[in-house]
């Protein structure tokens, strides 16, 4: 239970910076995701179950805020986790190398998921946004990976959910 | 069975694709967001609007340390305007009176500006991650917004409303492909332009108004203002200034890249302008 809201806790915050505090480290408007650094490296640790529920979880939460159809972000993130989990079964997972690669390429599929899905519901968005922005987070993913590495070795956080 | 225990994982994922490819399909054109999205952003958007205020405020006093001179200079400039609009403001009040008179010598309708209302509203958040440029504000259907309602500051147009919740709304900017207005050159009122949002290479956010003809009058320095056909938006909101004119041989048509004189990235707050008699209205 500790770890369900500490999981809910981060999320939010996550999200909440995504939304108030990313922007103002914007290089020419691009700027990362925390939260989907978060999930991707999360996945990467905690294997394809959990990949799964907080790929759903935080994909509604970021389409509260994305407007355009509820699902796209749901459906993107959900399939980025469990990539992101199958990547992290067969990796040292110590080795921070590896998943900053992964949270790079998942972001660019991501956001080539997002351009094709908007794009089929007739609403134009440019496509070097993508490039961009997975670079960005490609960066930032160094740091997250650390902090989740550590947080997923705290006691509390290694308790697995059955399903 | 022994095929659905081994491979659980993969049939969930497919089901719930499925059942979110069925959910975009059917929330892409819906007037009013989901009682969830509703309720998820009234918990999440105070705690979002004090962080977001207080990152405005730090950007704002580095921004005022780095830039001194520059302030120090806008503030020159400003107060000669201010000292041009206080002498704009005598005339225009005489002029008021005026127009108000001969209005009823010739028994004429109201003014458009009069049929609109404006709510004055505070921006809470940034919507729609890079792809998007949207803003989160802290009205929403309970003061009376609706969907592709329009929003201006006093500098001029923003955007447009594109989701409302019940105290909040996802408005987003005109600099985006997906929302176009009518504009007209103010020199010569030509009232055929269709203003979109354009990014330059630089991803600088911009507007472009495009002119189906190529003999159209446009030329580098115009005003371009709202035209405000379909009423769903006043007349003469400022847009831009044309900074570059780019003639289209191929499809016969003339564009004018225009620099909008409302600063995107510094917005802190907007209003939504909402039309008084909603029945000529087409939302």
């Amino acid at each position: 239970m500790k770890k369900f809201f500490w999981l809910v806790f981060l999320v939010c915050l996550f999200q909440i910076i995504d939304n108030a505090l990313m922007p103002f480290i914007s290089i020419r408007t691009y700027y990362p995701s925390a939260l989907f650094l978060f999930i991707i490296c999360y996945s990467i640790v905690n294997g394809t179950k959990e990949a799964l529920i907080i790929g759903v979880f935080t994909g509604i939460l970021q389409d509260v805020y994305f407007a355009n159809g509820i699902g796209i972000n749901a459906l993107t993130n959900m399939l980025a986790c469990v990539i992101a989990a199958q990547i992290g079964q067969s990796i040292f997972r110590h080795k921070s190398f590896v998943p900053v690669i992964t949270c790079f390429c998942l972001s660019v599929f991501k956001g080539m998921g997002i351009f094709l899905l908007l794009h089929i519901l007739g609403q134009k968005v440019y496509f070097r946004t993508v490039f961009f922005d997975s670079t960005y987070n490609g960066v930032l993913a160094f740091f997250m990976y650390k902090f989740v590495f550590r947080l997923s070795n705290i006691d509390f956080m290694r308790k697995r959910w059955g399903f | 069975m022994r095929f659905v225990d081994k491979h659980k994982l993969s049939i969930i994922t497919a089901c719930l694709s499925l059942v979110f490819i069925v959910l975009i399909s059917y929330s892409a054109n819906s007037e009013r967001v989901t009682f969830i999205e509703d309720g998820t952003a009234v918990v999440l958007n105070p705690v979002q609007g004090i962080l977001y205020k207080l990152n405005v405020n730090i950007k704002g006093t580095f921004g005022f340390l780095f830039n001194y001179k520059k302030v120090k200079e806008e503030n020159k400039i400003l107060k000669e305007n201010n000292n041009k609009l206080q002498r704009f403001e005598i005339e225009n009040e005489l002029l008021k009176k005026e127009n108000n008179r001969l209005r009823k010598m010739l028994n004429f309708i109201q003014s458009s500006t009069e049929d609109y209302k404006y709510v004055g509203c505070d921006i809470i958040g940034i919507s729609g991650n890079s792809f998007f440029d949207g803003f989160i504000i802290n009205r929403g259907s309970n003061d009376g917004i609706k969907k592709r309602m329009v929003a201006v500051t006093a500098d001029g147009l923003v955007g447009q409303v594109t989701a409302v919740g019940t105290n909040w709304a996802i408005v987003q900017t005109l600099s985006n492909e997906n929302i176009a207005v009518a504009g007209y050159v103010e020199r010569n009122s030509f009232n055929n332009g269709i203003i979109k949002g354009y990014k330059d290479d630089d991803n600088k956010l911009l507007y472009r108004i495009e002119i189906p003809t190529l003999e159209s009058d446009i030329k580098v320095g115009d005003v371009i203002l709202t035209s405000g056909i379909g009423r769903i938006y006043p007349k003469g909101i400022k847009v831009g200034k044309v900074i570059n004119v780019i003639d289209d041989k191929g499809q016969i048509s003339k564009y004018g890249i225009i620099k909008p004189y409302v600063d995107i990235n510094r917005l802190e707050e907007i209003f939504i302008v909402i039309p008084k008699e909603e029945r000529n209205v087409k939302y």
